[in-house]
């Protein structure tokens, strides 16, 4: 029985050291050396160096002249942590919050034409989610041509230079990065102060 | 069904099917021993090892002495992470300065890590530092599934071997597990990740001001090597409280993708294993036909199911003039869509791995009922790496004897009399699951305050009760998260369901190959059942309906629910 405990001991600290400490090392010293970006969170910055977000990880956008992600648990000036809301399809919670997000859309939005794509009624997997269907942005588009005084094909054509295909044309839906055409708007079509 | 749906289905079919037998001839030579390329290069470290614990690698043990290793390991494994667990906040790589687990979340989450369930009732990013998920939580998703694995190969030894008393050395087998499968597989997942997007580094959380001049923290850590072994060796713990679903642990529909394959290879290739070591890769074929079968259905289903709009919620739409488009979004990322969300999630049930990149509650009912439906089963459908054939096989010797009585002859599978001993075992392992599940839930139906962990009304609170035991007894550990288990009644009785859950199966498994090594196998003749063809095959799904499919319990929650929703006016 000591010599079987012995044997464990020992069995397990040599397969211990090597799967929770060399090779969590040897993983991420591939990922520095090899995919820094990515390794360190996939940051973007600015020409001074200065961090604006993780183009992984959604940011609140509420200002009428950036598009809008999907709608969020998460507060703004919050930790960035993921949650599940978890509600059933029967749940008078889930769709009362639907029908509210979609009417303050329409408000918002005004001279956009309905239908409302469910992406930008609903809350994502994560609370996280960096993108929005190229149907959700093309729903904003008077709201944003309004405010930055463009013309609205200008931005559709945005859109569509900057949807994110399937990858391989088979993976995946198309998408557009919020935070990414955010940036782009921002570069073509500065806000005068 | 659009096009791209279909080419995404068949490019993963495809693949799967091509990785079987490559990987199946690897995993063959890695337990049998043999020579391969790979074998000197990796032989060193193995015997040292060896020489470290003083193994002797030549000598096989009886089954209850391998039962008594498994057991050993499983309790020093126990010790180590309870203890990191309780002592995170003094130990180092805590840059965030999260506090020491609960005693009770410390037991469920060290059992949970255990078993290759997965539960969690915490959330990573709150309550982990990065030591304990690398040291305690990575370790143990290496562990288990090499424990998973090995007591396969054991009861395939069972079938291939006669007259001998042993049945392969435990500590052996788990070494080469982890050094020949699962830790090779790990690394170029992990790379892959990285690629995509999954960070690995051990800095704290990272301020940002983000465009509209807020502040936002972001946190970090030592992702992508967890988050590799978690889908590889099919255990389903995610490093962030989302899981999968958090675009840092699977950023792109390629991550995805690459997931959703490496989350069946082992089980998928384990099929091709037995068939090679019993010497007929049919009986493989036929056990592999079995499973994908019964998967690819249910996906069918899934499919047609959430592309169903919902309809008291287009009721209300219309009575405040709006229209929406899309499919039900709530819960899934816009990169996966409906797709990649609806097999994720019937691939994360049947292969008993748990990982989630949608939220599983926030599914049509009937989507949820099938999620439930496949992990009562006892994630059997590709399933848990080497828990799935083993399970398979449990339900393969049931239809054996049942066919064999049928035609009035000794039932035997490939020249392995089926004798009483061997059927006590299994109908004991078959029914442990079901039995747990029910018992456990409604016995806890019993309590008065129970609304009050449910996080919705009426029969979908009902399934998220009968989702959390049916994850837990099944070493699935997926859930409807906003069901909060996270108190000491349910982290003890999840704890004692799963463990309960894994080791009443392992343990009649191990029995069964050591009665089945010690037999003398009968030569096959024109009167011998055949095991591999449609009619045995039909046969046996026929026998996992009758024994797994928990259909009364389904009716209360998920069948209910979707007649509440098509029935139900809007509030």
């Amino acid at each position: 029985m000591v010599r079987l405990l012995r044997t464990t001991i020992l069995i397990f600290g040599c397969l211990l050291i090597l799967t929770g400490v060399v090779y969590p090392a040897f993983i991420t010293l591939i990922g520095q050396i090899f995919f820094q970006n990515q390794a360190n969170g996939s940051f973007v910055f600015t020409h001074h160096g200065v961090s604006q977000g993780s183009i992984l990880i959604a940011q609140s956008f509420e200002q009428d002249h950036y598009f809008h992600g999907r709608p969020s648990l998460i507060n703004t000036d919050n930790r960035a942590i993921s949650i599940g809301r978890n509600l059933g399809q029967t749940n008078h919670v889930l769709l009362r919050d639907v029908i509210e997000k979609a009417k303050y859309l329409l408000v918002k939005n005004q001279g956009s034409s309905q239908p409302i794509p469910m992406d930008i009624v609903t809350v994502s997997g994560s609370n996280l989610d960096p993108h929005i269907t190229p149907e959700s942005a093309r729903f904003q588009v008077p709201r944003i041509a309004r405010s930055r005084q463009v013309s609205e094909d200008e931005l559709l054509k945005l859109i569509e230079d900057n949807t994110i295909p399937r990858t391989f044309f088979i993976l995946g839906e198309p998408r557009i990065n919020v935070l990414q055409i955010n940036l782009v708007l921002d570069q073509l079509y500065p806000i005068k102060p | 069904m659009s096009i791209a749906d279909l080419f995404q289905f068949l490019m993963y079919v495809t693949l799967l099917i091509a990785t079987i037998k490559p990987m199946g001839w690897y995993i063959t030579r890695v337990f049998s021993g043999e020579e391969f390329w790979l074998r000197p290069k990796i032989a060193k470290i193995e015997t040292t090892f060896y020489k470290i614990a003083r193994i002797r690698p030549d000598v096989e043990q009886h089954w209850i002495t391998y039962i008594a290793c498994l057991l050993i390991f499983h309790a020093v494994g126990f010790v180590v992470l309870y203890a990191i667990l309780r002592l995170q906040a003094y130990l180092p790589f805590n840059p965030n300065h999260v506090a020491n687990l609960s005693p009770d979340l410390a037991l469920n989450t060290a059992i949970s890590f255990l078993t290759n369930t997965n539960w969690q009732n915490y959330s990573g990013e709150i309550s982990l530092s990065h030591l304990s998920q690398m040291v305690g939580l990575t370790v143990q998703n290496f562990f288990s599934a090499a424990s998973g694995m090995v007591v396969a190969i054991a009861l395939i030894r069972g079938f291939s071997r006669q007259e001998k008393q042993t049945i392969g050395n435990f500590w052996v087998d788990v070494t080469r597990a982890i050094l020949y499968v699962l830790l090779p597989l790990s690394i170029i997942l992990a790379i892959f990740l990285i690629w995509q997007g999954v960070p690995q580094n051990f800095s704290g959380d990272i301020a940002v001001t983000t465009l509209e001049q807020k502040n936002q923290m972001i946190p970090q850590g030592p992702v992508a090597a967890q988050e590799a072994i978690k889908i590889i060796g099919t255990n389903g713990g995610g490093f962030f409280n989302t899981n999968s679903s958090h675009p840092y642990e699977n950023p792109t529909p390629l991550s995805n993708f690459l997931q959703m394959m490496m989350m069946a290879i082992i089980g998928a290739a384990l099929t091709n294993v037995f068939g090679r070591m019993i010497g007929d890769q049919r009986q493989g074929w036929a056990i592999f036909t079995a499973m994908a079968c019964l998967l690819f259905i249910h996906a069918g289903l899934m499919y047609y199911f959430e592309q169903q709009p919902n309809p008291i919620l287009q009721q209300m739409a219309a009575e405040n003039n709006i229209i929406l488009t899309g499919i039900n979004m709530e819960g899934k990322e816009v990169r996966f869509g409906l797709f990649n969300s609806i097999f994720y999630a019937n691939l994360t049930t049947a292969t008993a791995t748990g990982a989630v990149n949608a939220m599983h509650s926030s599914f049509m009912p009937l989507s949820g009922g099938i999620m439930l439906w496949n992990m009562m089963l006892g994630g059997i459908l590709i399933g848990g790496a080497g828990s799935g054939l083993y399970g398979m096989l449990l339900f393969v010797i049931l239809t054996a004897f049942i066919a064999g009585l049928m035609v009035g002859r000794t039932p035997e599978y490939k020249g392995n009399k089926l004798q009483i001993r061997e059927i006590k075992m299994t109908v004991l392992a078959t029914l442990v699951i079901p039995f747990l599940i029910l018992s456990f839930t409604a016995l806890t139906l019993y309590r008065p305050d129970i609304t009050q962990n449910m996080a919705n009304p009426s029969a979908h609170g009902f399934s998220e009760l009968l989702y959390f035991y049916t994850s837990t007894a099944t070493g699935n550990g997926s859930a409807f998260a906003g069901f909060n288990a996270n108190t000491p009644f349910f982290n003890i009785t999840g704890a004692v369901v799963m463990l309960l859950g894994r080791l009443l199966v392992m343990i009649p498994v191990l029995a069964i190959a050591g009665s089945l090594a010690a037999k003398r196998l009968s030569p096959i003749t024109v009167g011998s059942l055949p095991t591999h063809n449609f009619t045995f095959i039909i046969l046996l799904i026929g026998v996992i309906f009758v024994f797994s499919l928990l259909l009364p319990a389904l009716a209360l929650g998920p069948i209910a629910e979707h007649f509440l929703l098509i029935s139900a006016t809007p509030p």
